[in-house]
């Protein structure tokens, strides 16, 4: 097992149950089990090189931080540590378009009053396009932990801020220290159409695209004075010098673009507007309404990475079972001419308009489709989505009209490309960097779950993660009150699990030391039993049990590493 | 209970409509407009050209969303839709010469001077007030920055093609620029009042507003002296400078936030020193004391029709203040500034009958063809004549009557606004993830006169609104 | 073409030849008798005379019918031409209470506190408001005026648009408890809160409510029980604003409830049947009453509609949802009233009723919205509201249409004083039509 960052431990809730009640130095997270090799072969497992491109039971080895071979007839290093299993398959490591992820933007300071609010410093007016992201990087940010499990590796990062908030980098999502995780620094100059919060200039939109201009121009004024000094400096008097518009002669020059993120359908529109204008080459991140600007986006030619959040579903506000038979295809009951004469249509008027939002809900979900249909290729951005939503919102879009091979294109080939790397990223290929994700299935399948990552040869392993909960077994075999012990280096621990509901999904509570905390993830399949504690604190915990009649016996992981715990039934639900 | 089931029996007739139709579904909202014909002959109507008098039984030919003909007993050209208007009147497309509708940001309210700015990148086609204005018979809107800072920002002029969807379709082609200034209480309360700094008072605003006119006559004079060889380098870039020097030279009309007769002969008296011509009094409350200087300038004043009090400096104002200005030869119009009002101008300039006993057509003037003027879009719309933009609007009776209706609302020959078909909810988009809309509270239930509120946002939530949103209120 | 009123009036003088210095244009009101002859007299929304006589007497209508006779000593005035209509009444105001809407100085309508039921409004109007007669002018004689802040604001009263003294414009003494119900709608644009939030807090407040009304009605059974055996019970701890809420909770005076979203007006009718006040509630607002009308109908609930030219409460709803409110409210078999809720522009009730008669409510209900309905939901419909003998002479002439724009009010009687109809407005009209001097001096 590699020097995984994870055996710091903290088995969430468990950890803080342990402290309380063991003497220190006992702790979980102590024990370090070194790694033997860097060097492992993936044996027998199905190989999705690049979209469409299989190979079934091939072999990977990944040595030294690269894809050393790729195939049926690969040898087997003799230093490698072997994963065999054929339900596995092995894709390309994902690439994020554009993201905050594993970047520590410094906080402004508080209170940054300025003295003239027309002409604040430069940072209080968020104008700070000379600062790097590179020096802001951190490797041990949980957002990487949450998106390396969704399949990520690779990833274009900008800082945080508002109009210029400074250079974005191309970086894994992988490392020991910043530097580990920089595959190019100053790769683009990130910008937004975001006022200062400090209620200072720029503080609207439309302030923010004048003061853009305004740098722009003037940029393009200094550095033909630059170049003129340059060739004849003599008599004549230095140009003045800022590294705020400094930052603008590679966009000027074309060598940089200016990444933008833009949700909104008048976002999408300003940026588009201001690079017709300004004429500089552009990243376009973002475009959760891009299904409503298709035009203006044919038009142009910038890479764009399409968000990976999803609108959640309407919750119903009418107390109408009428309406559960219409949710699922509102278009075909929504009436698009409704009108309400009097207070007795009020509740139609209430269920129509439902249906409106459930029809426009439903166009965000097919959006991904709307694009690819328009021949828009796009990559993913994951800035707004959660880790954890990420495979599901894949699924989403793939059940609502996108292929899945775009969807695996627009995660590996296509950023590759996008971002000028596709010579070290975006393929299974001998010689690319290994950047890999393993999964126990199709990555798009509902019960696929990614059970390793490998970002530069170094690889994460997620195979302890519980699975998401499915119930398939008689449930009553584990409704009811059980006792539990724990078995953990410090001594054993006991608590009890309450478990309730049916078929359609269990419910229940873990309790240790008097620390009450609810299930995720419940699974049952007549004999099997798993479930997730997950943490506020940390990472969650798994556990995973065999019921035998009124005992269960098994293990309880967080991050691999295994405790066992056994339990017995202590009651049952009563019936009636 | 009988309610959803009706609606039921309804909804499950349009299923199977549809589904005997195989046509996809899409909602009304979406459809809007997109291929709607842009070539009509309205008939039989009462036609109030404005410029050329009134035509009994009067058609309107419409071809590409042009004016095509006007006149009685016009030829149907075939395969021409009609619209049968007997009865009903048609009047030229409503113009609102102040507005902040339809875009998502109002006052950059931390500078004195932001003549860099311009609503008109940030429109919002999304704004549903556009279509309120349009079954109000309005077409064209000039969507103004705020009143926060002496010099403000460039302003849009549009037509309310409600339905597209790319900010870029709404600005009309070729129209002036036009740039805000504001004098008085909100740009001293603004600065001086809350920040103090500078302006403070009237004196300051003036100063303001010189200082950076003649900034910008040096800005100019340094590009042209870049040009003429004169200098080896090109002056510092400017984006306020370059517009300011556009106003110097006559490119861009300056409309002034205005409201005390003192503060409006000021801002004539800059005028003349710089030789600047183009200039439009907004509010201008008290235009009427100074309007035979208003006239002798040749400055337009657009205003309310009756609002006063809501601030010291419209306390001695009245509702007279249109006809005082007609009747002086000003070019006067009536705009609404309020988000939410720019519903019912066509009884705004009704009013000017009752204080002081405008004719029709000069009732009718002050919402069509005097702003228009104002604009500088006096070739294409504000009246009804061959030529010119289709922008009409269909009512029931007379359009000054309190008992009228708007009915139909045409933008460049195209139905915008219809008062028999269009559903309730004209909506381009909705939240994705609710079910209904959110309950606004009318603007009439407290808050909004509230003394702890922003004052002057009383009636101006609209020009002082965005000061409001940064948390001015606060300072 | 219409005269201009001041014209209009200026003719008027001329033809009755009356002595000057009570003819002058800056005279104050004076008494009569007065006689208008020749007039279409609208007696009631029902009923309208054609050509009759209308007799001033004091501060009341002495007689009208078609063959009234005219009192020697009476001023007659020939309404050849003109309709006389009773003086409207505006269900919702703050008229006397603002002087300039930016200025707080000016300002008497919001107490400090949310709890101020005790404030009265008619302590605060000032009867010489530069407002008042600037919105008379259009036939207004008669408002509500009313406190607005926090959720127990005051008592709102019922003012005649004449007098010199609060007393003297006070009418039937007629005051109203006001209470702001808890509210679910936005306040504006950047209320960002969530609906969840949006009803905790309402719920909130609405058990804060409640809180206080267990304890005013307890105040008042403390109170009562004290009253009846003063001499050997002590006097109970003096609450101001429960001393406030004390006429509410006997069953004296009227509840005002400001209410506008529907779950709100709904929320508000439950409340009140809970708390047993029902039948003295009226509700004020109700911009989305048409949502739940048949709930108010049911309830017998009388509403102060308004302002009618307003914008929707929901950007889904039809864009003439507002005008159509009060029409939709009376369709409903609800009693409906309207209000400008406003200050400088009461004078625009006129109009607002206009827009809602357009819009589903017809003409003849509209006039009653402005006349008969409001008097009989005050309790003044015995004294104000219609033009029969024995009620306040609180009257205009128009040439026209009181609805319309273009028509001019050519007279004004309020308590049987014949009004000027100069203000503000006409007087800057008239000073500065033809400025003199113009360009040159």
């Amino acid at each position: 097992m590699t020097a995984s960052p994870l055996r710091r431990c903290c088995l969430g809730l468990l950890c803080f149950c342990l402290s309380l009640s063991l003497p220190p130095g006992t702790l979980a997270q102590d024990i370090d089990v070194p790694s033997v090799t860097d060097t492992y072969a993936l044996e027998d497992v199905r190989v999705v090189q690049a979209p469409g491109q299989v190979i079934e039971s091939a072999t990977v080895v990944v040595r030294d931080g690269v894809i050393e071979a790729v195939g049926s007839n690969v040898d087997v290093p003799y230093d490698a540590r072997r994963v065999e299993d054929d339900s596995l398959v092995v894709y390309a490591g994902f690439i994020d378009g554009l993201s905050h992820a594993g970047v520590d933007t410094p906080d402004p300071e508080d209170d940054q009053e300025a003295d003239d609010p027309s002409d604040p410093p430069r940072d209080v007016a968020g104008i700070q396009p000379d600062r790097s992201v590179t020096s802001m990087l951190t490797p041990d940010d949980s957002d990487l932990e949450d998106l390396r499990k969704a399949g990520f590796t690779a990833a274009h990062v900008v800082p945080e801020g508002q109009m210029l908030p400074g250079a974005g980098a191309y970086v894994l999502y992988g490392g020991d220290t910043s530097d580990d995780m920089v595959l190019e620094a100053d790769a683009t100059l990130f910008a937004q159409i975001a006022g200062s919060d400090n209620f200072v200039y720029p503080s609207t939109d439309m302030a923010v695209i004048a003061q853009l201009r305004q740098l722009y121009r003037e940029a393009e004024r200094r550095q033909s004075l630059e170049t003129d000094y340059e060739q004849n400096p003599t008599g004549q008097p230095r140009p003045p010098r800022d590294p705020a518009h400094s930052a603008f002669f590679p966009v000027i020059d074309g060598q940089t673009p200016l990444a933008f993120y833009a949700d909104s359908a008048v976002d999408i529109h300003r940026v588009l507007d201001l690079q017709r204008e300004l004429g500089f080459s552009l990243v376009l991140a973002g475009l959760k309404d891009g299904f409503r600007t298709m035009d203006v986006l044919q038009q142009s030619d910038a890479p764009f990475f399409l968000t990976l959040d999803l609108p959640d579903k309407p919750e119903s506000a009418v107390e109408d079972t009428t309406l559960a038979d219409t949710a699922d295809a509102p278009a075909t009951h929504y009436d698009s001419d409704f009108r309400t004469a009097s207070y007795e249509d009020v509740s139609d008027e209430a269920e129509n308009l439902q249906l409106r939002h459930l029809m426009e809900h439903q166009k965000y979900l097919e959006a991904a489709a709307t694009l690819d249909e328009a021949d828009l290729s796009f990559g993913f951005t994951t800035r707004e989505a959660d880790g954890g939503d990420i495979p599901e919102h894949l699924r989403t879009m793939v059940e609502n009209g996108l292929s899945e091979e775009t969807a695996l294109a627009a995660l590996t080939t296509r950023p590759a490309s996008f971002l000028d790397l596709d010579d070290q990223l975006g393929t299974v290929e001998e010689g690319k960097m290994a950047n890999l994700v393993v999964t126990d299935g199709p990555y798009f399948d509902a019960d696929t779950e990614v059970k390793r990552v490998f970002v530069n040869g170094r690889q994460y392993d997620y195979t302890g993660d519980a699975a998401e909960g499915e119930i398939t077994g008689d449930v009553s075999k584990v409704l009811g009150t059980w006792s539990f012990t724990l078995e953990t280096p410090g001594g054993e621990l006991g608590g009890t699990l309450t478990l309730e509901g049916d078929e359609s999904g269990l419910e229940g509570t873990i309790t240790i030391q008097g620390e009450e905390q609810d299930l995720e993830s419940i699974s049952f399949d007549g004999s099997r039993l798993s479930f997730r504690v997950p943490s506020s604190q940390g990472p969650s915990f798994s556990v995973s049990v065999t019921v035998k009649g009124d005992t269960f016996e098994g293990t309880a992981t967080a991050q691999g590493e295994s405790l066992n715990i056994s339990g017995e039934r202590t009651s049952r639900p009563d019936r009636r | 209970m009988t309610a959803s089931l009706l609606l039921r029996s309804r909804l499950l007739a349009v299923a199977l409509v549809l589904a005997l139709l195989l046509v996809p579904p899409a909602d009304a909202q979406d459809m809007l407009r997109a291929d709607a014909p842009d070539d009509w002959l309205i008939q039989n109507a009462t036609v109030l050209t404005v410029t050329n008098g009134t035509i009994e039984n009067g058609d309107v030919l419409v071809r590409d969303g042009v004016i095509e003909e006007v006149g009685q007993d016009l030829t149907v050209p075939s395969g021409l839709e009609t619209y049968d208007a007997g009865d009903q009147y048609v009047m030229p497309g409503i113009i609102d010469a102040h507005q902040h509708i339809a875009i998502s940001d109002v006052n950059e309210a931390t500078n004195p001077v932001t003549a860099e700015v311009g609503v008109g990148d940030v429109i919002d086609p999304y704004d549903i007030s556009m279509y309120r204005g349009l079954a109000g018979g309005l077409t064209t809107i000039h969507t103004m920055h705020g009143s926060a800072n002496p010099i403000g920002g460039r302003n849009e002029t549009m037509k309310l093609r409600y339905g597209e969807t790319d900010p870029d379709a709404f600005p009309i082609e070729g129209a002036p620029r036009t740039l805000k200034f504001a004098l008085g209480e909100n740009p001293t309360g603004v600065y001086g009042e809350r920040r103090n700094m500078q302006p403070g008072t009237r004196m300051g605003v003036e100063q303001v507003i010189r200082e950076a006119l003649a900034e910008a006559e040096r800005y100019r004079d340094a590009k042209q002296a870049y040009q003429n060889g004169e200098r080896d380098r090109p002056p510092e870039h400017s984006e306020r400078m370059e517009v300011l020097a556009d106003v110097l030279a006559g490119d861009i009309i300056v409309q002034t936030h205005s409201y005390r007769a003192d503060e409006i002969l000021m801002v004539m008296n800059v005028f003349k020193d710089f030789g600047i011509d183009d200039l439009v009094f907004q509010h201008v409350n008290e235009g009427f004391k100074v309007a035979p200087e208003l006239a002798e300038f040749g400055a337009g004043a657009s205003v309310f029709s009756d609002w006063w009090a809501y601030k010291f400096e419209v306390y001695y104002s009245t509702a007279y203040n249109a006809a005082i200005l007609t009747e002086n030869g000003v070019n006067t119009s009536i705009n609404t500034d309020i988000p939410g009002q720019q519903r019912d101008l066509y009884h705004q300039a009704a009013k000017t009958q009752r204080y002081g006993d405008l004719s029709d057509d000069e009732a009718l003037a002050l919402i069509t063809i005097n702003p228009a003027r104002q604009l500088g879009i006096e070739d294409r719309v504000g009246s009804i004549e061959e030529g010119k933009d289709a922008d009409l609007a269909v009512f029931s009776e007379h359009p000054l009557s309190i008992y009228t209706q708007p009915l139909r609302t045409y933008v460049d020959g195209v139905v915008r606004f219809d008062h028999e078909d269009d559903p309730d909810d004209m909506r381009l988009r909705v939240d994705p993830e609710g079910t209904a809309p959110p309950v606004k509270k009318p603007a009439h239930a407290g808050g909004a006169h509230h003394p702890h509120c922003l004052e002057g946002a009383v009636l101006h939530a609209t020009e002082e609104g965005l000061s409001l949103k940064n948390g001015l209120h606060n300072h | 073409m219409h005269l201009h009123s001041v014209f209009a009036s200026l003719l008027a003088a001329v033809l009755l030849a009356l002595p000057p210095d009570v003819e002058a244009q800056k005279t104050p009101g004076f008494q009569g008798p007065f006689a208008l002859v020749n007039a279409t007299i609208m007696v009631t929304p029902d009923d309208t005379l054609d050509n009759g006589t209308l007799v001033i007497r004091g501060d009341s209508i002495a007689a009208v019918g078609p063959t009234v006779a005219v009192p020697d000593e009476a001023r007659e005035i020939d309404a050849e031409g003109l309709t006389v209509y009773p003086g409207f009444i505006d269900s919702g105001t703050r008229l006397g209470l603002e002087e300039v809407g930016s200025l707080s100085e000016t300002q008497d309508y919001g107490e400090i506190g949310d709890l101020t039921a005790h404030m009265d409004a008619l302590t605060a109007v000032n009867p010489n408001s530069v407002h008042i007669p600037v919105n008379r002018a259009s036939g207004v004689t008669t408002a509500l005026t009313e406190p607005t802040q926090g959720r127990l604001p005051g008592t709102a009263a019922l003012i005649s648009l004449h007098g010199y003294t609060p007393e003297q414009m006070h009418l039937g003494g007629v005051k109203v408890t006001k209470l702001n119900f808890p509210s679910t709608g936005r306040t504006d644009a950047d209320d960002n809160r969530s609906q969840e939030e949006i009803d905790e807090q309402a719920q909130k407040a609405l058990d804060e409510l409640n809180e206080i009304w267990d304890k005013a009605e307890l105040y008042a059974e403390i109170d009562g029980a004290v009253q009846e055996q003063p001499q050997s019970r002590r006097t109970p701890e003096f609450v101001p604003v429960m001393e406030g809420l004390l006429p509410v909770i006997r069953g004296e005076q009227p509840l005002l409830i400001a209410a506008d979203a529907a779950p709100d007006i709904e929320s508000a009718l439950d409340w009140a049947g809970e708390r047993e006040v029902l039948d003295q509630v009226i509700l004020s607002g109700a911009t989305e009453g048409w949502r739940v009308a048949d709930q108010i109908a049911e309830a017998s609930v009388p509403v102060l509609a308004g302002s009618v030219l307003s914008t929707p409460t929901r950007d889904s709803d039809r864009y003439d949802k507002v005008y159509a409110n009060p029409g939709l409210l009376h369709e409903a078999g609800v009693e409906v009233a309207l209000r400008t809720s406003e200050v400088s522009n009461v004078r625009n009730l006129p109009f607002h009723a206009g827009f809602a008669a357009t819009y589903g409510l017809g003409k003849t209900e509209a006039l009653r919205a402005v006349t008969t309905t409001p008097a009989r939901i005050f309790g003044v419909d015995d004294q104000v509201g219609s033009l029969e003998e024995g009620k306040r002479a609180n009257l205009f002439v128009t040439d026209g249409d009181p609805f319309q724009p273009r028509t001019s009010v050519e007279h004004l009687f309020i308590d049987g004083y014949k009004l000027p109809l100069e203000n503000r407005h006409t007087e800057l009209y008239d000073e500065f039509l033809n400025r003199n001097p113009g360009l040159e001096k």
